[in-house]
């Protein structure tokens, strides 16, 4: 376990041109080791394009991916460590997926030099999954389970996830949320998980990261950027007063009152001595805040 | 323990929060074994980091102290000190507000010793 | 480090091979006797087109998977980690592995239940000319089955063109050497001399090589689209 804790995740300048559409802009990430990372982003930010360079899935058109220090590209030492679960489709170029659960996770444990039988057992019934059904005949929320089973039974130290709870009704996400914490509690695994649920995971992140438009908006610890980040409310002027040379965003009026999300930098501070209202903000808000769009109205 | 968490301050916060009110009601005595960062985490589905920060804040205010090998453990003395602790910063917490709220409603010193007078008797 | 990942690997498509291999013998049972049941033919001759079946079954099997391959020898692999030269390296070990295995078995089976008496010139000859359409067929449906990967739908709809022109042409052959026997419709068409046959042979390497080599390039940077 010692030698591991050393041993990141790092992408440099990593830029991805699909049929001249920059893609993923200048991508610089570490990912380290013991931490569970929640990627987030819009639909088309990128999340999956740069999940799939980070595990040498696809090449990047310029930049590196290195694993301590080792290039990631058809490295086998370097891939052993990594696990990027992916959305399997029903239907393929080729027509329907016919292969059967249990013959896709057989595969998995083929390629997966830490697979483990026992847990993808346990998993398979405790998600009640039929492993003779055929991948073209299950539906989204059992595709899913397939995924999630995949990645945990993997033991890969870097986990990837995509949209891993798409498809889940709410108790099973919960219980997925719960395997992935006792998971790391247990083995110090590093998770990173890109969902568009966001309030639900929130908690289990210990770092964020936002990706807007293929660039990183920000990379923090959950909790820091939540203390500094605020919702601030009240009669224009006041708010106005009291953001002053402030990071705002998502600015909201209605008649004489108006809201923003402040995102404080270090050493700043709101002014006292203003009648407005402070609330915290959640990560979904936070997030609506940077990425959401404005109104048309 | 069985409190939901709520987005209106931080996760370890209201962990450690959590814990100091179990104390307080006897739910947690002292020298009894507290759950462990991983029992929390798994049963609030938050990250066992946050968990540990707010058992660690515990331990750094000397409510909770740890056992090597065994876990974490309420303190001799715990719940006068979060008493102590909560009379501290009571001003700060309660009635601040309280004070805020009044004066813009233009509620008076005097006003507002009646109301707890009245009130206060009640309530006891 | 790195041959433990090859092993995985040839260890999945080694087990592939042997699978498909299975399938072509008791595919090839199975149509022979439905075969000569339909035509009527006595229990004596059950077996008889064993040989020219399994051919025939041994062609389609191996343009079927070279065509199809993208999904269950690359995308499945590379996204559970493997190399993208060891799925490469692998799933020509498969077609290999099927291509001889197909070809022993004609040769074992028109021993045992052919009434041919050749030569053992003529055994070789027939058996390098037979490699060679073997190897010319892989890699035409090679061709095909990396065409449509790259290209998409209208690959696709080539691909099924092409797959059912391959089983109607290898379906006339089957038929045109039961008049003429393989060997004698062998020497038809592709002349039965020394030279001629080294020639077919190495021009069929030749092929292979070339259009794996072309293949290896564009799989090299193959991404992974599940």
């Amino acid at each position: 376990m010692e030698q591991e804790e050393t041993m990141s995740l790092k992408c440099e300048n990593i830029v991805k041109i699909y049929q001249k559409k920059e893609v993923l802009k200048n991508i610089d990430l570490e990912i380290e080791h013991g931490k569970i990372y929640g990627l987030i982003g819009r639909n088309g930010a990128g999340k999956t394009t740069l999940l799939s360079i980070l595990t040498a899935q696809n090449p990047a058109t310029r930049g590196s991916v290195t694993y301590d220090g080792m290039p990631v590209w058809e490295n086998q030492q370097a891939l052993d460590h990594l696990c990027f679960s992916r959305e399997i489709n029903a239907v393929s170029p080729f027509g329907q997926n016919t292969m059967r659960v249990k013959e896709y996770l057989r595969i998995a444990s083929v390629f997966y030099p830490k697979w483990d039988k026992q847990m993808a057992k346990r998993l398979t019934k405790l998600f009640h999954l039929d492993v003779q059904k055929r991948i073209a005949k299950l539906s989204k929320g059992m595709m899913s389970m397939v995924t999630v089973i995949v990645a945990l039974a993997s033991k890969a130290d870097i986990t990837m996830l995509d949209e891993p709870v798409a498809g889940l009704d709410v108790v099973a996400r919960e219980q997925f949320y719960r395997l992935v914490v006792d998971e790391y509690a247990k083995t110090g695994r590093t998770f990173v998980i890109s969902t568009h649920i966001i309030e639900e995971a929130a908690d289990v992140f210990e770092e964020v990261v936002i990706l807007k438009d293929g660039m990183v908006l920000c990379k923090e610890n959950t909790q820091e950027l939540l203390e500094r980040s605020m919702h601030v409310s009240g009669n224009a002027h006041d708010v106005d007063a009291v953001c002053e040379g402030l990071c705002v965003y998502h600015e909201k009026k209605m008649g004489r009152s108006k809201g923003v999300t402040v995102v404080l930098e270090k050493g700043q501070s709101l002014p006292k001595g203003y009648d407005v209202t402070v609330q915290p903000v959640s990560l979904q808000d936070l997030f609506l805040a940077f990425c959401g769009e404005e109104e048309a109205i | 323990m069985n409190e939901i968490l709520n987005q209106e301050k931080s996760i370890y916060l209201q962990i450690s929060e959590m814990i100091e009110n179990d104390i307080l009601r006897d739910v947690l005595l002292e020298e009894e074994k507290v759950p462990s960062t991983n029992e929390l985490a798994k049963f609030f589905k938050i990250n066992p980091a946050t968990a540990a920060k707010g058992i660690n804040l515990l331990v750094d205010e000397g409510i909770l102290y740890k056992k090597r090998g065994i876990g974490m453990f309420v303190a001799q003395g715990a719940k006068q000190a979060i008493k102590n602790k909560r009379k501290d910063a009571f001003y700060e917490n309660f009635v601040k507000s309280l004070l805020t709220e009044a004066a813009r409603l233009g509620i008076g010193e005097e006003e507002l010793i009646k109301m707890i007078r009245q009130h206060g008797q009640q309530e006891s | 480090m790195t041959t433990a990942g090859l092993k995985r690997a040839l260890g999945y498509f080694v087990r592939q091979a042997e699978i498909y291999v299975l399938c072509i013998i008791g595919g090839s049972f199975a149509l022979a006797v439905y075969m000569q049941i339909i035509n009527g033919n006595g229990i004596a001759q059950m077996f008889q087109s064993v040989p020219l079946v399994d051919l025939w079954i041994s062609g389609v099997a191996v343009f079927t998977i070279d065509v199809s391959s993208y999904q269950y020898c690359y995308s499945m692999p590379v996204s559970f980690g493997c190399l993208r030269k060891h799925a490469f390296f692998g799933t020509l070990a498969m077609n290999i592995l099927v291509i001889a295995q197909g070809l022993l078995f004609y040769f074992l089976s028109s021993v045992w239940f052919g009434s041919k008496e050749q030569t053992a010139g003529e055994k070789v000859t027939e058996g390098v000319l037979i490699l060679s359409l073997f190897l010319l067929l892989e890699s035409f449906a090679e061709l095909i089955g990396i065409v449509a990967m790259r290209w998409g739908k209208i690959a696709y709809f080539i691909m099924i063109g092409a797959t059912v022109l391959a089983s109607m042409s290898f379906g006339v052959f089957v038929s045109l050497s039961g008049t003429y026997g393989v060997m004698g419709l062998l020497k038809e068409v592709l002349g039965g001399s020394f030279m001629q046959t080294a020639r077919w042979l190495l021009l069929a390497v030749a092929v292979s090589i070339a259009i794996h080599a072309g293949s290896w390039r564009i799989l090299k940077n193959f991404e992974v689209k599940m």
